[in-house]
């Protein structure tokens, strides 16, 4: 009599397969692999779906998991003269809502960087889904180099948007990079 | 009687079965599944973000954002009211930190948003005391209806204690926000 044993096996410890994050998504290696990296959620205009109180969310996709701090914004431009460009525009959205804002902008001359200047603000305003009252904004710092005398930011509304504008000087290339952070309650 | 015996033994590539945080909690999955969560935390880590199981050996894996406290409250009246507290725990420590509010009244309908900053002390002990060693207010931007309001920051007990006051006969709803460092 002849006898075969085939003894198939399978380690199998308890893995994860599905890696599901704040947003009730999940992702699931690919090869072997899930990517963990640090993202943005919502960049470009504000928009009020996220707003989180925690200011920090995870959101999974395919084979990724984001992570993300929320409620900020960052914006870039180059001015070449001393027009406004707008540095952030924020659509408020809809729903009645008030919101405070904080931040900073910083300018240097582009190439050179041979000139710099820096400002930090605070606002507050109000939605009530098609305007934006303006309730109060607070220029704070104003650092600015005599070569950069001229350069300014500017904040105003259309409809219900936001502005924040930055102006340079004629004849200059200056790069601006922003930051916001904000905070709602409705 | 001859016996052929083929074992068959596969043994997969290192993987991860134990996910281990800052505190050291251990996150598990169960049924394949880990849960990789964010939120925000009043600890006080020096980076400003930890790692944390909770519950430990449980499959929630936590990315939190430390020194950090948010508070809702809403009022119908001229009343202090707690919208958040922060407490000192026994060790002696100074706590510098800045914060804002948003205050929103929706029949008017009006808005507000404070800032603030404050430094406090505590005396440390079993019987540690919060000093405030200074407060300063730094917006205070409000419509016309909300103008009566206010914002305060205080010491209570070993506590930091961020209180709002509304205005009579108006629902007001507040949002606040406290970051802080400690030394």
């Amino acid at each position: 009599m002849s006898q075969i044993y085939t003894n198939s096996n399978n380690i199998s410890p308890i893995v994860p397969s599905q890696f599901i994050a704040d947003d009730g998504n999940s992702a699931s290696p690919n090869a072997n692999i899930i990517r963990i990296l640090s993202s943005f959620i919502g960049q470009g205009p504000l928009d009020t779906v996220f707003n989180f109180d925690s200011g920090i969310r995870t959101e999974a996709s395919g084979s990724t998991i984001d992570i993300s701090l929320t409620n900020r914004l960052t914006g870039f431009e180059t001015t070449p003269d001393e027009d406004f460009v707008d540095l952030f525009v924020i659509n408020l959205g809809a729903s009645p809502l008030v919101f405070y804002v904080w931040g900073i902008v910083i300018a240097r001359r582009a190439f050179t960087g041979a000139t710099g200047a820096a400002f930090s603000f605070s606002s507050a305003f109000r939605t009530d889904g098609t305007d934006v009252t303006l309730i109060g904004i607070n220029r704070e710092d104003q650092y600015v180099e005599p070569a950069f005398e001229g350069v300014d930011i500017g904040f105003t509304t259309v409809g219900r948007r936001f502005i924040l504008g930055v102006a340079g000087v004629d004849g200059i290339s200056i790069n601006w990079n922003g930051e916001i952070n904000w905070r709602q309650v409705s | 009687m001859s016996q052929i015996i083929l074992t068959q033994m596969t043994i997969p590539s290192s993987v991860a079965t134990i996910f281990r945080a800052d505190d050291a909690t251990q996150a598990v999955p169960v049924a394949n599944i880990l849960n990789v969560f964010s939120r925000q935390t009043s600890d006080d880590a020096d980076f400003g973000i930890q790692t944390t199981a909770d519950p430990n050996g449980s499959q929630n894996f936590y990315i939190e954002l430390t020194n950090r406290l948010t508070g809702t409250v809403t009022t119908t009246d001229g009343t202090l009211t707690t919208i958040a507290t922060l407490p000192m725990g026994t060790t002696a420590s100074v706590i510098y930190l800045s914060g804002n509010v948003q205050a929103f009244n929706a029949s008017t309908p009006a808005g507000g948003g404070y800032s603030f900053t404050g430094a406090f002390r505590n005396t440390g002990g079993g019987g540690s005391v919060a000093v405030e060693i200074g407060v300063e207010f730094k917006d205070q931007f409000e419509e016309l209806a909300l103008e009566p309001s206010e914002v305060f920051l205080i010491a209570s007990g070993n506590d930091i204690v961020l209180q709002v006051q509304g205005v009579v006969g108006l629902s007001v709803n507040w949002n606040s926000l406290i970051t802080y460092r400690k030394q």
